[in-house]
């Protein structure tokens, strides 16, 4: 077996750790906002849309797919968080439709098209789509470039309104009585939510992509009791569990995205032990 | 001026004739669309010329009807209040005592009607009613209380200054609550929580705060001392009070003017006229 040094001697294993942790890093930042406004399963319903926009940039044969599918998930994003609440149209119902009708519509589109013909839509991997496969080791400098722009504008923006989306987050009413523009700044938490989710799909898959958003915020809530507290260790979470997964799925050739989420979910599970302890010792 | 209009709805005379400047009296189109964005500010008349300075008015509400998607919940609504006045606005369930707060608040639009608050929005407090979120956020009291100082700054500064902080502070201790700096805040009990988000509106405002039921879910004891924390910054600091309350006795013994809703009309007038009513 190799060891963790062998492969760190390769390029594209340096490339998927840069990829993996700044991709799960900004999943964890937006995701303490988006579980605490109760929006966990519109992240879920937004990786499905972000599926069927990879099968429309597959059909079309666009070589950058999230040239396609960030516009799309982020204008799918603006609808569901910024004018749902409104209208209503977040009930879970409307979520779990759309959730089920991006997947089939997505699933569909690739079927006609592959028996019609279309050569990219042929070579499509949609098991690799849905649950990320081995992407994030076969990059290039160029994708890693990109995804390290993404990466870093949102966590960019994130710091600049971190005051302001917890203002928000906590009472989006006062904010807005006492004459601040509440309405901007949940527009710019549904957009970093859009651009995060088609960014991670690359990483993990769009039936998991919610997991890197949720599971860190979930996490730290466990232990955390300020907000600030809760943010630092979100990203610390979400950071060791990128480090230590794919370097573990390296090892035992496993697919780095699903590994990063497992590791995730047992960090939860020790959190949640931890949680519990720390309170009855409080109370003790 | 003013005591012209608190005659007038109290003798139950028309006060929209009685009000028709063609400057500041807007009947609103009819809502056809309720999604747009709120946009009461074109609502909002100072009227300068007019000489009022001499009773210091600071709210003021014409024909003023409530509603939800563009049918009426109540009939017309008119009142004025001075700055340091203490109004509660009471009532039954379903009078529209909430949505009348948070149409003067620009959180809701009226059917028709007009309004004058005299102060800015960003010089105003707020206290709403709590929202499911509120219940199990993992939050420090400081960091709740401190984004009443949010309004102040301007788009390009996303931190708080030293001196918001230390303001942050001085407001917690007017409400009681300087030894709650650094707790949960989904761990204090509900009387602890409302002198906080009180903090919080002080923070916001220069001289003006709105309430929406701040004891509602208060025993009898933190409720009590809630309407004297209350009280003491009604009568310190001189700010004006607008509350929505159930809670008639305290409503009418710390209030200086009521509002009273009811199904089929309003009545307004100082609180010794409600009680001789």
């Amino acid at each position: 077996m190799l060891s963790i040094f062998d492969i760190l001697r390769f390029d594209f294993a340096w490339m998927a750790l840069i990829v993996a942790v700044l991709t799960a890093l900004s999943a964890a930042l937006i995701g303490v906002p988006l579980v605490l406004k109760r929006y966990s399963f519109s992240g879920f319903a937004l990786s499905n849309v972000s599926f069927m926009a990879m099968t429309f940039a597959v059909i079309i044969g666009v070589n950058n797919n999230l040239l396609i599918t960030m516009p799309l998930t982020v204008a799918a994003a603006i609808l569901l968080i910024r004018f749902g609440e409104r209208k209503k149209i977040g009930g879970d119902a409307v979520l779990a439709m759309l959730s089920i009708a991006a997947l089939a519509i997505g699933y569909f589109l690739i079927n006609v098209f592959t028996v019609r013909g279309n050569v990219t839509a042929a070579e499509f991997n949609i098991l690799a789509t849905l649950f990320g496969g081995n992407a994030i080791m076969e990059l290039t400098w160029a994708q890693v470039g990109i995804s390290v722009g993404m990466a870093a504008g949102v966590v960019i923006t994130f710091l600049f309104f971190y005051n302001r989306t917890f203002a928000v987050t906590f009472d989006s009413n006062f904010m807005q009585a006492t004459g601040q523009k509440a309405n901007v700044y949940e527009l710019i938490i549904a957009a970093i939510v859009g651009i995060v989710v088609a960014l991670s799909m690359q990483f993990v898959g769009s039936l998991l992509t919610s997991a890197l958003i949720i599971f860190p915020a979930l996490s730290a809530m466990r232990v955390a009791k300020s907000y600030k507290k809760v943010n630092i260790v979100s990203a610390i979470v979400a950071v060791s569990a990128a480090l230590f997964g794919v370097l573990f799925s390296m090892l035992i050739t496993s697919p780095p995205g699903v590994t990063v989420i497992v590791v995730n979910v047992v960090v939860f599970g020790v959190m949640y032990l931890v949680g519990i302890i720390y309170r009855k010792k409080l109370k003790t | 001026m003013f005591r012209f209009l608190e005659a007038a709805i109290n003798s139950k005379i028309n006060v929209g004739a009685a009000f028709c400047r063609p400057h500041i009296f807007l009947k609103m189109k009819k809502i056809e669309n309720e999604n747009e964005e709120l946009e009461v500010d074109e609502l909002v008349y100072t009227n300068e010329d007019e000489n009022e300075d001499e009773n210091d008015s600071i709210l003021e509400v014409g024909d003023l009807v409530l509603g939800y998607d563009g049918k009426a919940i109540t009939g017309e609504i008119s009142f004025g209040i001075n700055e340091g006045d203490y109004l509660c606005i009471i009532g039954d369930n379903g009078t529209g005592k909430s949505t009348l707060l948070k149409t003067i608040l620009a959180l809701h639009k009226p059917i028709s009607g007009w309004m004058d608050l005299v102060p800015s929005r960003k010089e105003i407090g707020y206290l709403p009613q709590q929202n499911a979120v509120q219940k199990d956020f993992p939050s420090s009291v400081f960091e709740v209380a401190i984004t009443g100082t949010l309004s102040k700054n301007k788009w390009w500064m996303p931190f708080y200054s030293k001196e918001q902080k230390e303001d942050t502070k001085k407001a917690l201790e007017a409400t009681n609550s300087l030894d709650l700096t650094d707790k949960c805040y989904r761990e204090l009990s509900g009387g602890q929580q409302q002198r906080v988000l009180l903090s919080r509106a002080l923070l916001a405002s220069k001289n003006m705060i709105f309430l929406d039921e701040p004891t509602a879910s208060l025993d009898i004891d933190a409720s009590c001392d809630f309407y004297e924390t209350l009280k003491k910054i009604n009568l310190e600091k001189n700010t004006t009070i607008v509350m929505v309350t159930h809670d008639i006795e305290n409503a009418l013994k710390h209030s200086t003017h009521i509002l009273d809703l009811k199904k089929d009309g309003f009545f307004f007038g100082t609180t010794k006229e409600y009680q001789n009513n």
